[in-house]
């Protein structure tokens, strides 16, 4: 009797959660719906003018952290050389890699030393050598191993260039992304701090030096599912977000910040998991109560490659999980606050309730309730309304995220890949959810215990 | 025999537009889209065509990448070059013409126009 | 007592399925649309072509007998064109364009409630070059930045009496709103030429503006010839006190262009703004050293090499003179032991290793 009288409010609690988290998903997924529609990229609404011959346009440094990127790198270089942007470095930095990444870069684009050391100092490793290139714009820093943050420090401290692009070495730009993502740059010149575009899965597709050729599905039921979820991540969850002046993270695989705020906080901390949304909440911290903007695009596109395996993609999202709560921690007294706006009021508690603490109530939610169901505790309706409510609005949002996906930027497009691209939504709630509720307990426990995840990928090489 | 250009150029209007034109005075057209591409293409061929094209921004190797490797090969040194672009920024039409290119032809262009330089060019 | 439970799950499922079918609908819709609008636009290239080569092309009758969904790929390759094309080819374009309507409509877009289309009307209208009176211009575009930008390239295009100054207000409509790169486009090559209208109203009342729209002015000011109007100068050199060292870069940045007169040059005094405590400054003032290249800036320029604080500094006047071909200072081979030269010495040696320097990135951007 006890028991009963327990485990049904327990319930309750439960069902009540996930409404929480879902229903404020299917918000921002809802203001998602509204921008992108406002926003529609019309053929006919590009300004004319002519970017490439106008003097304002403000230079850009690619930043390339490689450690142990052998495989990728030249490819990776080739192709962001020839990203369609009047002004564009590239930066390359070794992070002391062990392999030959550091002379497939030199020889392969006949770069010569330079016979002098960095006339200033940077905050990060030890530099050895800067190698540049007389013909292009492309240099490389080569720097004692320091981690990713640290490698990205040694190219934001010495690039003289107004704005700079953080991109990972194995990742693919599409030639015009650049320009699409520097846009809200060139809206709001004053303002814009930073900015992200959308990060996409090139397992599956075809390519070609460092070009997605062919969009496509892979083999793979899990990279299929990951596909689903990052069309959930950015197309609908950041676009919202940015909507909702809440934007918190810009993926450390694609975004545009203003070099001179970067350098103004201090660049990125070496001391984190993940580094990319340690920055941004720290930007917003640090720029709070001026007129800045922080701003998603979703039409520019880097493709990524994604973990197929099981156990590499668990410590990827141990990782994740992990770096999120440490940002959380880090920036704790932000939470609430109402000089942090939006930030402070929604953007930050949405982080912590969703984010960070939805997957742990998930997870013992599928573990209570249908304990509880199975002890007769609970009715059937009440159970059937438990699984449309988890599974059920959950499977709704990556639909509504196809449904986005089909309106708006049509990398998908043909009629079978939207409808296994709908079918792979459905795993993505059932059994996937709940696997990475499982795996947000695990990396809680390591977390606190002290062993941070540090999921290094192997990278397979472009084909 | 007519005469060969090579169309150097990835956006697909433009490359369309100029086919067009070029055919009408007769000239025989070939359209390569990717820098790479165009390298390998002219590099394994025993007869370069009788004028070439070239767009700066391409995939594979940009347009002054081009140039710069016929720069180190006098098999190219007698092929005219005229270079289409939506560079117009002084520095870009310096270095253009510094890497050896005959003409420069800023976008957007006149593809009447741009028969009669290579017409020119050719005599 | 729960029943009603198990209907609102059943109601969450169905409204999913709900969006699965929509989804999918639409998919199988716009990927038949798009397949049958590739195959038309293929169609019609070459017969646009030819069209286009002709001299006299009745394109009324050519467009009347196509279909909807043809007509709607006409316009889409003109809209393409226009940006693309210029001569003959483009004013054949320009004859097919009014055949097709398209700039009836844009005028009457104009008088649209919503922004967007009135947006859409004035690009269209721009890539058309057809001018509009200014009051009309003036209704459709005041009530936001984008088609007050949108109107003042429309004034540049199509140009006219009083155009520049029209244009100009235009996009300087509110002292409080900065400006988008397209609008600091906009406004340079109005004033490119003949800046009076710029510099009319910025010394009337620029000082009175939110100050990063001053700025944002200063910059563009800077790419534009000036007109020798001592009064302009005057106003100008009492800017280069100002207490904002953006404010001050920005305008040290207008006299670069200018430096071929020398009765220009008289305003700027090198010697106090190369003590500027700012560092923005005096890369500015660098470039302008740089700029204007006689021995007096050689020696500054040597001068600041040696003696700037700051280290990206140092490198900066370094570059600028390895770039004009100026000697650098020599470093003093015995001196390596003592700690004095040693800060100066490592921005020569790296100005003279380095083999490409980076081409100054748009200034203001910092």
């Amino acid at each position: 009797m006890v028991l009963n009288s327990l485990l049904w409010p327990i319930s309750v609690f439960f069902v009540a959660y996930f409404l929480l988290v879902n229903g404020s998903y299917l918000v921002i997924h809802l203001v998602s719906f509204v921008v992108l529609r406002q926003s529609v990229r019309d053929w006919l609404l590009k300004p004319t003018y002519d970017p490439y011959r106008s003097p304002f346009l403000p230079g850009i440094a690619v930043v390339v952290p490689a450690y142990n990127e052998e495989a990728v790198i030249a490819d990776s270089v080739r192709s962001l050389l020839n990203l369609e942007y009047p002004q564009v470095e590239v930066i390359v930095v070794n992070d002391g890699s062990t392999d030959g990444t550091l002379e497939a870069v030199t020889d392969g684009f006949d770069l010569d030393r330079i016979d002098a050391p960095i006339p200033y100092e940077l905050p990060c490793e030890p530099v050895h050598d800067v190698y540049q290139s007389a013909e292009r714009n492309l240099v490389v820093i080569d720097k004692d191993n320091g981690g990713k943050a640290d490698a990205l420090n040694a190219g934001v401290f010495f690039t003289d260039q107004p704005l700079f692009c953080a991109i990972d070495a194995d990742s693919m730009v599409e030639r015009a992304a650049l320009l699409e993502v520097a846009e809200p740059f060139l809206r709001q010149p004053t303002q814009t701090i930073a900015t992200g575009g959308a990060v996409r899965v090139v397992n599956g597709c075809s390519t070609s030096r460092g070009i997605v050729t062919t969009v496509g599905l892979s083999d793979n039921r899990l990279v299929n599912i990951q596909v689903v979820e990052y069309l959930r991540a950015f197309l609908s969850g950041r676009v919202g977000l940015s909507g909702l002046d809440s934007l918190l993270i810009i993926s450390g695989a694609f975004g545009l910040f203003r070099t001179s705020a970067v350098r103004e906080v201090g660049g990125y901390s070496t001391e984190t998991i993940t580094e990319d949304m340690e920055l941004v909440v720290r930007l917003h911290r640090h720029f709070a109560g001026t007129d800045y903007r922080v701003e998603f695009v979703p039409y520019p596109v880097v493709w990524t490659e994604v973990p197929s395996k099981r156990t590499v993609l668990g410590r990827q999202r141990m990782r994740w999980f992990q770096g999120l709560l440490e940002t959380l921690w880090i920036h704790r007294s932000m939470i609430g606050r109402r000089e942090y706006g939006a930030i402070g009021l929604f953007a930050l508690p949405f982080f912590l309730l969703v984010e960070a603490l939805g997957p742990l109530v998930e997870g013992l939610g599928y573990v209570f309730v249908p304990a509880a169901f199975l002890l007769g505790v609970l009715n059937v309706s009440f159970f059937l309304l438990f699984l449309a409510i988890a599974i059920g609005v959950g499977t709704l949002l990556s639909w509504l995220s196809v449904l986005n996906e089909v309106l708006s930027f049509q990398r998908y497009r043909t009629p079978s890949d939207i409808a296994s691209l709908l079918g792979y939504a459905l795993l993505e709630h059932f059994p996937y959810r709940q696997w990475k509720a499982a795996i947000a307990w695990l990396a809680l426990v390591r977390y606190v215990s002290g062993n941070a995840e540090w999921g290094e990928m192997v990278r397979t090489g472009f084909e | 025999m007519s005469t060969a250009v090579l169309v150097v150029e990835d956006d697909e209007q433009i490359s369309e537009v100029l086919t067009y034109r070029l055919e009408l005075d007769d000239y025989e057209v070939v359209v390569i889209e990717d820098g790479e591409d165009c390298w390998e293409y002219l590099e394994s061929t025993d007869e370069l065509p009788d004028a070439m094209l070239l767009d700066i921004m391409l995939p594979g190797i940009d347009g002054f990448g081009l140039l710069r490797r016929f720069e180190t090969d006098e098999r190219y040194d007698d092929l005219p070059i005229i270079l289409i672009t939506g560079r117009g920024l002084e520095d870009d039409v310096v270095e253009g013409f510094t890497l050896g290119a005959d003409d420069y032809v800023v976008k957007p262009f006149s593809p009447s126009e741009v028969a009669v330089r290579l017409d020119r060019l050719l005599q | 007592m729960t029943t009603w439970l198990g209907d609102v799950g059943i109601a969450i499922v169905g409204g999913c399925l709900l969006v699965a079918s929509i989804t999918f609908l639409v998919a199988v819709i716009r990927y038949s649309i798009d397949g049958r609008r590739e195959t038309i636009r293929h169609e019609l290239v070459p017969d646009l072509f030819a069209q286009l080569e002709r001299s006299t092309p009745d394109w009324e009758r050519w467009y009347e007998t196509h279909s909807r969904l043809e007509r709607y790929v006409i316009r889409q390759m003109i809209a393409q064109y226009l940006r693309k094309l210029r001569g003959s080819e483009r004013e054949q374009l320009l004859e097919l364009a009014t055949a097709a309507g398209i700039d009836d409509r844009a005028v009457r877009s104009l008088e649209s409630w919503r922004t967007t289309t009135r947006l859409r009307g004035l690009i269209w209208l721009t890539l058309l070059e057809q001018p509009v009176s200014v009051d009309r211009l003036r209704a459709a575009s005041v009530g936001h930045s984008t088609t007050r930008a949108a109107a003042a390239r429309l004034l540049l295009v199509c140009g006219g009496p009083n155009a520049t100054e029209e244009a100009t207000s235009l996009l300087l409509w509110r002292n409080d709103e900065r400006l988008s790169v397209f609008a600091l486009d906009t406004l340079y090559r109005l004033n490119q030429t003949d800046a009076s209208a710029l510099t009319s109203k910025l010394t009337a009342e620029g000082e009175q503006w939110d100050e990063a729209l001053l700025l944002q002015c200063l910059l563009v000011l800077g790419h534009c010839r000036l007109e020798r109007r001592p009064a302009l100068f005057e106003w100008l050199g009492a800017l280069l006190e100002h207490d904002s060292p953006a404010v001050r870069a920005a305008t040290l940045s207008t006299f670069e262009r200018q430096g071929w007169q020398p009765s220009v040059r008289q305003y700027v005094d090198v010697e106090r703004i190369l003590s500027d405590p700012d560092p923005g400054v005096r890369l500015t003032c660098y470039a302008l050293l740089g700029r204007w290249g006689d021995s007096t800036s050689i020696e500054w320029l040597q001068y600041a090499v040696v003696t700037d604080p700051n280290d990206r500094c140092r490198v900066t006047a370094a570059r600028t003179l390895d770039r004009i071909g100026a000697s650098l200072p020599t470093i003093d081979a015995d001196a390596g032991e003592s700690e004095a030269p040693a800060h100066f010495a490592a921005a020569i040696a790296w100005a003279n290793a380095e083999l490409n320097p980076p081409r100054r990135g748009a200034a203001g951007w910092s």
